[in-house]
């Protein structure tokens, strides 16, 4: 296992900054099979019946707690961790690396890139290709005026929704009020998403993880912090009966 | 927006703004924006207009950078870096009313049924306002954004179905137009991807779906909005080697789509002439038709085509005042008001005409040496106009390409950002 102290970075980068990290122009160049080799095999002519797409994305994934633990839960699925900080994304692809080579046939569809998700979705993705979001324990960016770098946001909820399936959950959670009341009204406010209700939140299995899996989510754990929780169905416009 | 580092900022010094020429769509007359000022002429009645603006503030107080007029209703809009946004009514050209925004401004149009008026400011945010004179709300709405990013075209399909934003992050965003602006337009219907630089033009061309983009990577592209996809790729860099100047790729700067559809007109970067496509309807396709060039005068920042098939081409750019975003006293106002004003005055623009893809010489212009003479301002010197024209293309360029930065220079960057902390502090 990669030691993380070799990989401390700055606490916060600021999302609005260029960064030097090459994005694909469109979707279709971006190639997916160094990723994930086992489902692209190279000899073998391909195989249909894999979902070779990218479903569940997590946004700022930090130590990439989560995808390792859904990994296992979700083996069919392609997943991706997006992190903008670079040698936090260094140290998720040694871990992914280093779980592929001591579990043999597992850890496969799992990976991590380094890329600013506020900025280039829409480049690694199609419209409606993503079944699940996941934006855990994001940066809370206090100050009114560091608002708009604010991950969940009326105008990204736009970007995130084109780039979800209808019926697609978007999970967020933050051990911060302030940030965790204005995930909510920002969703709530939002015609393309509405709240999962409580029994579906009961039966969803990812729900629990969200506190539990990631690295930020067990330190707040150990402090025994309160935590808030905002879940979202992606939904059709209203007056849009077609969807499209 | 993009953090840019102080030193960067300094030795950029005052930027300068290009000139922007548009033709009212009912073919009565012709704008020319430079710096702070408007230069009409009236085409019909053969003399210059001066506009009339009792809104407060009266006038710009800053470069304008984008202006459009509507389709139905004679409107026409400019907005600057004063972060004004004007309405004109472009029959009396008197002043509708003026808004202010908290950013500058960077693109403007009107909704397909002139009902609306929408404008992007330099932080990737569209507004949204009425175009009613006395409409309730004063402020400006929020109808959608780019994330940090800065948007160069902004314009409403001719379907009345689609908003469509282009940006310096190589992307062209189609968002469904809302049923009611004022609640936002959240719901994005596709991108137009294929770029592969700063996006700098969008128009549409005819009402079977199609948009027309230029931008820095050289290339002329031909989108169906509907899906996104790309149907046509025309790179420019072999049409405009000809000023021996083969060196770098010029940017597509502007595009324009003349009333019948018959040609798109386009201007390059520091590049003394236009290039005319056609574009057939059906197998979907650009061809270039005509290159008019001229080599004695300035390279074109601006073009617009009147209902009468004249495309109108500008040259020229003026200095800003730079106010900067941080609050202003309304004194430091007043007075930049005054200079900007007075920049403007003194600005020159060089103005041509083609017509069937001829270069209609000197004074045999419509309008003939008395619109010269309103539009370009005094004694229009080759040399002046294009020192400003390449110095206002230099700005734009800087702004729109991405930086190239080593890690090393990252690192200074960053030193340098704290350094600059620090001894406000002290
Ligand atoms: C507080 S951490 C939480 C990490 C992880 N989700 C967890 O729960 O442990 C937030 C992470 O989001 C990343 N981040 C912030 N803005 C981002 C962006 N625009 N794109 C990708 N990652 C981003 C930060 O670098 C940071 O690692």
């Amino acid at each position: 296992m990669p030691k993380k102290r070799f990989y401390r970075a700055r606490a916060h980068s600021n999302p609005l900054s260029d960064s030097q990290f090459p994005v694909p122009v469109k979707p279709d160049e971006f190639d997916w099979s160094e990723h994930f080799p086992a489902f692209f095999p190279a000899t073998e002519p391909e195989d249909n019946a894999k979902d070779l797409k990218v479903r569940f994305a997590d946004i700022g994934c930090g130590f990439g707690g989560l995808i390792v633990k859904l990994a296992l839960l979700f083996p069919e699925k392609l997943m991706v961790g997006m992190e903008l900080r670079d040698k936090v994304t260094e140290y998720v692809k040694e871990r992914i690396l280093a779980l592929r080579e001591q579990y043999k046939g597992q850890y496969e569809n799992i990976t991590v890139l380094r890329t600013n998700a506020m900025k280039y979705l829409p480049n690694y993705f199609e419209k409606g290709q993503l079944e699940k979001m996941f934006f855990l324990f994001p940066d809370p960016h206090f100050k009114e005026k560091n608002h708009r770098r604010r991950i969940i946001s009326t105008a990204l909820l736009a970007e995130y929704a084109y780039v979800m399936a209808i019926g697609g959950i978007l999970y967020t959670i933050t051990d911060v009020q302030e940030l965790g009341e204005w995930m909510k009204s920002t969703l709530d406010s939002h015609p393309l998403f509405e709240p999962l209700t409580a029994d579906e939140l009961e039966t969803d299995v990812c729900v629990e993880l969200l506190s539990t899996a990631t690295e930020e989510g067990q330190k707040v754990e150990r402090n025994q912090g309160t935590t808030y929780r905002a879940i979202y169905r992606r939904i059709v416009a209203p007056k849009d009966p077609a969807g499209a | 927006m993009e953090e840019i580092g102080g030193e960067e900022k300094m030795k950029a010094g005052k930027s300068m703004a290009p000139a922007l020429i548009a033709a009212h769509p009912d073919g009565s007359c012709v704008v020319v924006a430079v710096g702070a000022a408007l230069r009409i002429f009236n085409l019909l009645k053969e003399e210059p207009v001066q506009v009339q603006d009792d809104t407060l503030p009266a006038g710009h107080g800053d470069v304008i950078r984008a202006v459009a007029f509507d389709l139905h209703n004679s409107l026409f809009a400019s907005v600057g870096d004063d972060k004004l946004v004007k309405l004109w009514d472009a029959t009396a050209w008197t002043c509708i009313k003026t808004v202010r925004l908290s950013k500058k401004a960077s693109a403007v149009t009107f909704s397909h049924d002139s009902a609306w008026l929408l404008v992007a400011d330099k932080f990737g945010i569209v507004y949204v306002f009425s175009t009613v004179r006395h409409d309730a709300i004063h402020k400006p709405v929020l109808i959608l954004a780019h994330c940090c990013s800065i948007i160069t075209g902004l314009c409403c399909s001719p379907d009345g179905k689609y908003i469509v934003t282009s940006d310096r992050d190589f992307k062209i965003r189609v968002t469904k137009f809302p049923e009611n602006p004022l609640t936002g337009a959240h719901d994005i219907h596709t991108y137009c991807l294929g770029h592969t630089n700063f996006v700098a033009c969008v128009a549409f061309i005819g009402f079977q779906g199609l948009l027309i983009s230029g931008g820095g990577d050289a290339t002329l592209r031909l989108w169906e909005y509907e899906t996104g996809a790309l149907l046509d790729t025309f790179d420019t860099t072999d049409e405009a080697g000809v000023s021996g100047q083969s060196q770098g790729t010029r940017a597509v700067v502007a595009v324009a789509v003349s009333s019948c559809n018959t040609y798109v007109g386009t201007i390059l970067e520091r590049f003394e002439g236009v290039l005319l496509f056609a574009c057939d309807m059906v197998e979907r396709q650009l061809s270039l038709l005509q290159k008019v060039l001229w080599s004695e005068n300035a390279p074109p920042t601006s073009l617009s085509f009147d209902s009468g098939g004249n495309l109108w081409l500008v040259s020229g750019a003026a200095e800003t005042v730079e106010m900067g975003d941080e609050f202003v006293t309304p004194e430091a106002l007043a007075v930049a008001q005054v200079q900007a004003q007075g920049i403007a005055m003194a600005a020159v623009t060089h103005v041509q005409v083609v017509r069937d893809c001829v270069l209609l010489g000197g004074t045999s212009v419509p309008g003939g040496e008395l619109l010269l003479h309103t539009l370009q301002g005094h004694q229009a010197g080759v040399q002046d106009v294009t020192a400003a024209t390449e110095a206002a293309e230099l700005a734009m360029k800087n702004l729109l390409s991405k930086r190239q930065y080593t890690a090393e220079q990252r690192e200074h960057r960053k030193r340098m950002r704290n350094d600059k902390v620090v001894s406000l502090a002290s």
